[in-house]
C-alpha cells in the first residue's frame, strides 16, 4: 500500500514537474520586451516577415512600426529592367534579388501580369517593391493595374477598365504611385492631367486601394508643390 | 570559472541573487555594457549584474570565456598552432553545444546578451530561436513565444489573404 503511494505520487511529481517547466517557459517568453522581439524577428527572410505578420496584431504593429522597419525585411531587393527584341517586342526582368529570395518561385518576366499581348504594354512606376503599368487596348481607354513582382499580387485599378475619354484640350497623363512601405497592400494611384503645352495641371484623377474607386478632383484646384 | 593569472586585471561580477564570479577583465569587456563601464571609470572591481540570476550569469561568463580573443589563456582552443578557420569551425561546433538548452534558458539568455550587450551572444540565441521556429505553424509560433492571437476570425482571414504567397 505504502509503495502504491509512493508511485503514484512519483508521477505525480513528474507531471506536476513538466508543467511547472511549462510554465516556467512561457512566463520568461512573455516577458521578452517588444525589442527583443524585434530582435529575434529581424533575422527571418521577408517572406516569414509576411507569415508572422499573421500571428498576432501585436506583432504586425511590430512589423510595421516605423522604429523597426529598418531593422525587418519590408520586400525582396531587385534590379527592374527592360529588354527589347524583335520576337518578344519589350519585356521586363528582375534581377540581382537577394538571398532571401532563394526558394522563391519569383516570375521574373511578368508574366502573370494579364493582357501583356496588348501592344501598348508600359511600366509607368517602380517604387519600392510595387510596379504601376499601363496597357491601352484601345485609343481611348487606359488599364492600370499595380503589382508586386515577388507575391505576384496585383491589385488596383486594373479592375476599372477604362477611364473617360480625355477631354480635347488636354493630351498629356502623368501617373504616380503612393504608398507606405510597410503597408503595401493600401495605395494611391495619382493621374495628372497636363494641357497641351504641359504648361499647367488642369485635373486630377486619384485612385485609392481602400475604397476600390477613382475619385475626380474638380477642375481649378489649387495643387501645391 | 577563470583562474587569476599574475598580471591580469580581474573583475568581479554579482548576480542579484548573492553569486560572486571572478573573471578576467578582458572577458569581462566581451559585454560592451561592461566594456562601457570599465572605460568610462564608472566601474569599481565588482560590478552588479541586475535581473540576471547566477545560474544565467554563469553561462553567460562561460559564453565569453570561449569567445574572449586571447592567447593561451582560454585553453587549447586559443593556441598560436590552430588556423583561423579551424578556429572558427571550432567556435561553431561549441556554440551549437552551448545553446542545447531550454526554452526558458535560451529566453533568459537572449535578455542577458541583450542588456549585457554582447553581440555575438544575441546572434547566437536569436538565429538560434528563429531556426527552431520560422517553419512552424502560426499556432505554435504563438505558443513557443506565448503571444496570444488577437485577430478577430475576419481580421485574420484578410491578412491571411493578404500574406497568402509567403504560406505556400
Amino acid at each position: 500500500m505504502a509503495m502504491e503511494e509512493e508511485e503514484i505520487s512519483g508521477k505525480e511529481l513528474l507531471r506536476l514537474d513538466n508543467s511547472l517547466a511549462e510554465e516556467e517557459d512561457a512566463a520568461v517568453a512573455s516577458r521578452l520586451t517588444d525589442d527583443l522581439i524585434v530582435e529575434i524577428l529581424s533575422r527571418l527572410p521577408f517572406r516569414s516577415v509576411c507569415r508572422f505578420k499573421c500571428v498576432s496584431k501585436a506583432w504586425r504593429d511590430l512589423i510595421a512600426h516605423p522604429a523597426h522597419r529598418k531593422k525587418l525585411p519590408q520586400t525582396l531587393a531587385g534590379v527592374l529592367y527592360t529588354t527589347i527584341t524583335r520576337a518578344d517586342g519589350e519585356r521586363y526582368h528582375l534581377a540581382g534579388l537577394s538571398a532571401e529570395a532563394e526558394g522563391l518561385d519569383l516570375d521574373t518576366s511578368l508574366t502573370f501580369l494579364p493582357d501583356t499581348e496588348y501592344r501598348y504594354f508600359g511600366l509607368e512606376r517602380a517604387f519600392n517593391g510595387l510596379l504601376l503599368c499601363s496597357y491601352r487596348p484601345d485609343a481611348e481607354t487606359v488599364r492600370l493595374v499595380v503589382c508586386n513582382p515577388a507575391t505576384r499580387r496585383i491589385a488596383g485599378p486594373g479592375c476599372k477598365c477604362s477611364k473617360n475619354p480625355r477631354p480635347p484640350n488636354t493630351c498629356h497623363t502623368e501617373l504616380h504611385l503612393a504608398f507606405d512601405p510597410a503597408v503595401p497592400s493600401h495605395f494611391h494611384v495619382f493621374d495628372f492631367e497636363r494641357n497641351v503645352n504641359r504648361s499647367g495641371i488642369t485635373g486630377a484623377s486619384i485612385y485609392s486601394s481602400r475604397t476600390g474607386a477613382w475619385s475626380l478632383e474638380p477642375e481649378g484646384c489649387c495643387w501645391i508643390g | 570559472m577563470a583562474t587569476r593569472e599574475a598580471g591580469k586585471k580581474m573583475i568581479m561580477l554579482k548576480s542579484p541573487d548573492g553569486m560572486e564570479f571572478e573573471v578576467e577583465e578582458a572577458v569581462a569587456m566581451e559585454s560592451q555594457t561592461i566594456r562601457k563601464m570599465i572605460e568610462d571609470d564608472c566601474a569599481d572591481t565588482a560590478i552588479l549584474i541586475p535581473n540576471i540570476n547566477s545560474k544565467i550569469l554563469s553561462r553567460v561568463i562561460e559564453y565569453c570565456n570561449k569567445h574572449v580573443p586571447t592567447t593561451g589563456a582560454t585553453g587549447a582552443a586559443a593556441s598560436d598552432t590552430v588556423a583561423p578557420a579551424a578556429l572558427a569551425e571550432d567556435l561553431k561546433i561549441w556554440d551549437a553545444e552551448f545553446i542545447k538548452v531550454n526554452r526558458a534558458t535560451r529566453f533568459n539568455l537572449i535578455q542577458a546578451a541583450s542588456y549585457l550587450n554582447i553581440k555575438g551572444l544575441l546572434d547566437l540565441t536569436s538565429q538560434t530561436t528563429i531556426d527552431t521556429i520560422s517553419d512552424n505553424s502560426l499556432e505554435e509560433i504563438r505558443s513557443f513565444l506565448s503571444t496570444k492571437n488577437d485577430y478577430l476570425p475576419e481580421e485574420e482571414q484578410t491578412i491571411r489573404r493578404e500574406n497568402q504567397w509567403a504560406f505556400q
